[in-house]
């Protein structure tokens, strides 16, 4: 009797232990992500996030941009309105009069690390201090023209941050937080850290003479009252960026202080007449055709005559017979018209669009700007003589730099760029060159802007035993009335040197400054940058100065 | 009588067998959770030092930024380098050995 008895509890328990596993195996694998995830929604929520944002890196690896966090503190105006003690007790634990709350409306706020302390004493279920990442630019201003900046949605907005948003963005994907019983989030359950980070940037960017480039344009503006400035630095052989400066330029930590229009980077989008650096592309043009050579001679009577008003010199000289080089050492207006001439409509075109001047360099830098100079392509006689010495013809800075870095590099075009690697993987898609003149023809011409600097307009910018070439630019401003202004000018130089080995080419370009022509206003400003390059890159002098 | 003397054996080592499994299992997951909470911590810890880690860097970079420096230096007024003298070694000016 008693085994029977034992077998049936036996059978009765294991059919209850057979029951009760079975409907666990139903709960927690049929449907265990089901339940799971039902459990998961009632205390924690999900957030769309990213990897940590990659770092735009100078040359050298000096930080241009990078990510940090903060802690902040979400303040429910719900939960604090009704409360005047608590209202008072955050006002002065934060330091802050609370505006938005007081307005009725919730805000964030971000703490100081003695105020976290404060705030978690408080002991509140709905004031939990929380970490977020934010982009930080620890240059503050510097070239932040060039490296944009990261806007509220997390996406980089002009230069760099947004040309390589890509690249710098790290993978996307969801994370989730634990809340709290009322619903305020309390803590990650898992951080960012799990997502793939974004890339570094490094650029081609030197930060010396990036900061130098940026003081002399402070300089310039103090002294010479520009009201607004450009300075490039190139490496002419290679076309990398080595300086991008504009002023005014803005604090890309504050971008919301800042109005729309400063964010335009001038060196890339602001258009100009250049003035007479043009005559260098005109005289290249006809050295290359074999119409000039640099001791061809011309005879200036100080004006030419093309209907309408007359074609004059700078401050109406009149300078007699003179040969090629002349004509760039004294920038004779004449002389470049009389090179224009003899080259033709055909030939004169076909060299202002082999330089580049009516399409984009193709810099790796969001939205680049060009004009397609219709009014010179279609234009009169008269036009294409204006342009000869560089008005009535739109460029940018960047299309000058490039296009004067061909005479320097042996007649080779190179294309601008400012990445040089992205996480350490050398970016070799940005170089590339096309010849537009024969290394003959580059030569003749560097000779000739060697004597500009030497012996001519540019000598403010030479400096004892450094062969540098270079030429001046002084070019008039068209007015709201769409007339040239009397007293408003653009006043530029460029060169490059060691005119035998250029290591190092730079455009100096001053808008309204208080001076009568760039030689004494950009030229100086010209020596002062390539004397800091000598003494940075070590370049040793060509020739012994006595 | 000798079947169930060896039953007994059976249930007695199938039951010390069960318990030190028992035991031994509840000493593992205890292990285990400790283990992984632990990693948990110092994952955090790891997170906590990486962000002061970039907290200073970025200080560094702001204190050291040439922006900054500039003022220190004009203070201490040094005197500004006149020239820079360079010698010329030619190669034969040097003996190979």
């Amino acid at each position: 009797m008693r085994f029977p008895r034992l077998i049936i509890i036996f059978v009765l328990l294991f059919a209850t232990a057979i029951f009760f596993i079975g409907r666990l195996f139903f709960l927690q694998v049929v449907q265990g992500d089901y339940y799971q995830a039902l459990a998961r929604g009632q205390h924690s929520f999900l957030q769309e996030t990213s990897g940590k944002r990659g770092q735009i890196l100078f040359k050298e690896g000096e930080l241009l941009a990078t990510s940090k966090t903060q802690d902040i503190l979400y303040l429910p105006f719900r939960k604090i309105s009704g409360d005047a003690v608590l209202l008072q007790l955050l006002k002065d634990i934060l330091d802050d009069p609370l505006e938005e709350l007081e307005e009725g409306r919730s805000m964030t706020i971000v703490l100081e690390s003695e105020q976290i302390t404060q705030i978690k004493d408080l002991d509140l279920s709905f004031l939990i201090p929380q970490k977020r990442t934010v982009r930080y630019y620890p240059q503050g201003e510097m070239a932040s023209h060039l490296v944009g900046f990261l806007n509220a949605m997390q996406k980089g907005q002009y230069g760099i941050e947004e040309e390589y948003q890509e690249e710098l963005q790290g993978e996307t994907g969801v994370i989730s937080w634990e809340g709290s019983p009322y619903g305020y989030l309390v803590s990650k359950l898992q951080d960012n850290s799990v997502l793939e980070m974004g890339n570094d940037v490094s650029l081609t960017l030197d930060y010396g003479i990036q900061f130098m480039a940026e003081q002399l344009l402070k300089e310039a503006e103090r002294d010479l009252a520009i009201s607004s400035g450009t300075i490039i630095v190139t490496d002419p052989k290679t076309g990398g960026i080595l300086a991008m400066a504009n002023y005014p330029n803005f604090d890309p930590n504050n971008y919301r202080q800042e109005e729309l229009e400063s964010f335009q980077n001038s060196a890339i989008q602001k258009l100009f007449e250049p003035g007479s650096i043009f005559k260098a592309f005109t005289m290249a043009a006809g050295l290359n055709e074999g119409k000039v050579t640099p001791e061809t001679t011309f005879k200036d009577k100080g004006y030419i005559d093309l209907g309408g008003s007359l074609i004059r010199n700078y401050d109406r000289r009149t300078w007699g017979e003179q040969t090629m080089t002349e004509v760039l050492k004294k920038s004779i207006n004449t002389g470049a018209v009389f090179v224009e001439q003899e080259l033709g409509r055909e030939l004169f075109l076909k060299y202002s669009k082999r330089f580049g001047f009516t399409q984009l360099t193709g810099i790796d830098l969001v939205g680049e700007t060009y004009s397609r100079n219709e009014n010179l392509v279609n234009g009169c006689e008269r036009d294409l003589a204006s342009a000869s010495f560089g008005q009535g013809i739109a460029v940018t800075p960047i299309q000058l730099v490039s296009a004067f870095g061909a005479i320097a590099n042996n007649g080779k075009l190179m294309k601008p760029f400012v990445v040089s690697s992205i996480q350490g993987k050398e970016e070799t898609s940005l170089k590339s060159s096309k010849q537009v003149i024969t290394s003959n023809s580059a030569s003749q011409l560097t000779s000739m802007l060697t004597q500009v600097v030497e012996e001519g307009f540019g000598r403010k910018a030479g400096i004892p035993g450094y062969f540098l070439a270079g030429k001046t630019g002084t070019a008039q401003v068209i007015n709201e009335e769409g007339v040239y202004d009397p007293d408003k000018t653009i006043q530029s130089f460029i060169g490059f040197g060691p005119t035998l080995d250029p290591q190092f080419l730079i455009l100096i370009k001053l808008d309204g400054p208080q001076a009568k022509s760039s030689s004494e206003s950009a030229a100086p400003i010209f020596k002062k940058m390539a004397q800091y390059i000598i003494n940075r890159y070590q370049i040793p002098p060509t020739v012994e100065s006595l | 009588m000798t079947y169930n003397k060896s039953f007994k054996f059976v249930e007695l080592f199938s039951f010390t067998i069960i318990l030190s499994l028992s035991v031994f299992y509840i000493f593992q997951i205890n292990q285990s959770t400790k283990n992984s909470y632990l990693a948990k911590i110092y994952q955090q810890k790891v997170a906590v030092l990486l962000d002061e880690t970039q907290e200073l860097k970025n200080k560094y970079t702001f204190v050291n930024s040439l922006e900054n420096l500039l003022p220190a230096i004009q203070e201490l007024e040094l005197e500004k380098i006149q020239e820079i003298s360079y010698l010329n070694l030619y190669p034969d000016q040097f003996a190979e050995k």
